[in-house]
């Protein structure tokens, strides 16, 4: 693929809605536009108008029908949401309601079924929860089609498609999707969009790579311009350099054949081809993630982010909510170890009815230094406590590991502690049972707590190092500002010797060092981190069978020679340039044939 | 012809959502009830999707079942409905 002349090479990031990476020629769908107007009727053309309407209906079902039984029941995740579909275009709240308007009005059904629409946009406006809320983009899809096939151009916008292409375009419909598998399509990207859109599920269903929420892209891209989509981390290169093509095909080759191993891998152990062990565990945020971390075969839930309940629901989540959400996960992995960070509210993630007491979170100048997380917690006890009584009361069905976030002195860190222990001796006076080897540790991601890791680890039971705020504050870069992103280095030296400062503190203490930021799952940091001596990688649970691979590729002299190494580089790029030369050698058949 | 009523709560994790405000339509044309969800003083109707998607009844909500019809239709579809409102973990 050539670089086309004039256009620059750019990256944009959106969300990951399907996994995979594919690289092509895009193809950008243009939005319709309709141009039917709107008309006033004669009293005796109403009848037919109605009737036009119904017969639009009725093509718009069977359209649906007929494209619903073109597919396996195997997918039943796609076909359960085009049956919903189905039921939405029969909808007395589409169907009545327009004819009425028609009849009422004596307007056509164009404008009288834009009237519907709007009045259901008005209903679903006014829902507060952002889950029901979104399905109103279902029930836009499904007018569409109506819309489509009342002005004659509801012909399929993906014929015609004769060469493999990514599509682009403002949104896809699931049945647009669904219609993916059948065509050309190497995978998608659009500007609307969300993880949990349904358009999203199918494509993840039918293992078509995806990139949704991307600002602006179809003004941003060109048909014809190559691109690399990473459905894995959201991103997408347009006109990419030589160096991104010919490191995204080496991306490629491995997870192309890596999944047909992933089968195989489960079920052995993470371990070093001379036997020095490692735990490999998941970092989700979301229950439903629970079949992904137990079909890669994680050892454990390194990191479950608590701020879905929060973040998804009008009202703050009350302790039976969490604690049915935590009991959950316990009792899926037991007796694997489930670890459970507290409330990271603040920063960027900001939610509303947090803020009692007049705390005005999103008027902060500086949110990454603000009140934030345990800092937050330590303000207003009160939320928390009702989420630690949840996580107790779980602990009783499987083995908890609580984790806090942000501490950055130990004396913060004593008047947690303090807080937790009130919170037992209150449910145990209640005569509610828990578990009594519940393991508590903090999150080392401030610079201060890694200088003062020594002092720390005497009072906790483990660490667990979270590199993406660890860069950030290290650093002082971040990663979401444009003009400072490519400064933004986890395999910087500066680094890599406060990952191995904190694994000596907790060594030297006898406790257990995790890490459960991205780089953990990062293909060339992984070598490295093996060899920094961390008792647990925590990553998102489809990198776990490639990490396993490595690991078992492995042999622990040359990790610890590895990280000796680069630990005496001076700077990120000498430690790039180092791994790049040795790591073809060490492990020829995951980085070897460059 | 009999009315059933009964309390349940919400779990669903996301809430009645798109395909599970589609369960309880189907639901209730399977057992030929009429079946109604009331809630603070509003009931709806469950062979409208978009009239029981608008409530927004989110994880955590205690609504009210109300089913008329056939005696042991009305029981089986009161038995899937709770079914369906109590499966906690899809999606």
């Amino acid at each position: 693929m050539s670089r086309e002349k004039g256009r620059d090479p750019r990256t944009m990031h959106g969300i990951a809605a399907s996994p995979g990476i594919v690289e092509g020629k895009v193809l950008v769908l243009r939005r319709r536009t309709r141009s039917t107007g709107w008309a006033h009727l004669p009293p005796e053309h109403v009848p037919q108008e109605v009737e036009r309407f119904r017969q639009a209906v009725d093509k718009a079902e069977e359209d649906l029908v007929s494209l619903r039984d073109q597919f396996a029941i195997d997918l039943s995740d796609a076909l359960s949401i085009i049956d919903s579909h189905i039921l939405m275009i029969k909808d007395r709240m589409i169907v009545e309601r327009t004819a009425d308007l028609i009849r009422e009005h004596k307007i056509n059904a164009e404008w009288a079924l834009a009237r519907a629409l709007g009045n259901i946009k008005r209903k679903f406006e006014a829902i507060a929860d952002p889950y029901i809320k979104a399905r109103y983009a279902d029930v836009k899809y499904v007018a569409d089609r109506v819309f489509g096939i009342l002005s004659g151009t509801g012909g399929d916008p993906l014929t015609d498609i004769d060469e493999p292409v990514i599509l682009v375009a403002h949104d896809f419909s699931p049945e647009d999707t669904l219609r993916m598998r059948s065509q050309n399509i190497l995978g998608f990207m659009t500007e609307k969009g969300g993880i949990t859109s349904h358009t999203a599920i199918v494509a993840r269903s039918l293992d078509i790579p995806a990139v949704v929420g991307l600002e602006h892209v179809t003004r941003q891209c060109v048909t014809g311009e190559a691109v690399i989509l990473d459905g894995f981390k959201g991103q997408v290169h347009i006109n990419p350099t030589l160096d991104r093509q010919r490191q995204y095909r080496e991306y490629r080759r491995q997870h192309r054949e890596f999944s047909d191993e992933v089968v195989f891998y489960i079920h052995l152990s993470p371990e070093t081809r001379d036997g020095y062990r490692i735990r490999l565990a998941a970092n989700i945020e979301m229950v439903t993630e629970l079949d992904a971390v137990l079909r890669y075969g994680a050892e454990g839930i390194g990191l479950f982010r608590s701020e879905f309940d929060y973040f998804h629901g009008p009202a703050r989540p009350d302790e039976e909510a969490m604690y049915g959400t935590y009991r959950q996960l316990l009792a899926a992995l037991d007796p694997l170890p489930v670890t459970i960070r507290t409330l990271d509210v603040g920063g960027d993630k900001f939610v509303e009815h947090l803020s009692t007491g007049g705390l005005r979170l999103d008027l902060e100048r500086n949110p990454a230094l603000g009140l934030r997380s345990t800092r937050y917690f330590l303000r207003e006890p009160a939320i928390f406590i009702t989420q630690l009584r949840a996580m107790l009361r779980a602990s009783a069905h499987g083995t908890l590991r609580i984790l806090f976030p942000m501490i950055s002195s130990r004396n913060e860190w004593r008047r947690v502690r303090e807080i937790l222990e009130l919170t037992k001796k209150s449910l145990t006076a209640e005569g509610v049972h828990f578990s009594p080897d519940i393991q508590v540790g903090i999150m080392v991601e401030v610079p201060s707590a890694v200088v003062m890791a020594d002092s720390l680890a005497g009072e906790v039971d483990f660490f667990s190092i979270g590199t993406n705020d660890m860069i950030q504050y290290s650093l002082a870069i971040d990663r979401g500002n444009e003009y400072v992103a490519s400064m933004y280095e986890p395999l910087h030296p500066a680094v890599l010797r406060m990952i191995k400062q904190t694994v000596d503190a907790g060594h030297a203490h006898g406790i257990e060092v995790a890490i459960c930021g991205e780089m953990a799952g990062d293909v060339m940091s992984v070598p490295v981190l093996l060899g920094l001596g961390l008792d647990e990688l925590s990553m998102r649970p489809s990198a776990l069978p490639f990490v396993k691979r490595l690991l078992r590729s492995s042999r622990s002299t040359w990790l610890t020679e590895l990280a000796e190494k680069v630990l005496e580089c001076g700077e990120g790029g000498e430690v790039l340039r180092y791994l790049e030369a040795q790591l073809p050698m060490l492990y020829p058949e995951e980085f070897g044939n460059r | 012809m009999t009315i059933i009523e009964k309390d349940v709560v919400v779990h669903n994790h996301h809430g009645i959502h798109g395909r599970v405000a589609a369960g309880l339509a189907q639901i209730a044309a399977r057992n030929k009830v009429i079946l109604q969800i009331i809630h603070g003083g509003e009931a709806v109707d469950c062979s409208s999707i978009l009239e029981v998607l608008s409530m927004a009844f989110v994880y955590g909500t205690r609504v009210t079942i109300r089913i008329e019809g056939e005696g042991r239709k009305a029981a089986k579809a009161l038995a899937a409905v709770e079914k369906l409102l109590t499966a906690g973990r899809e999606e």
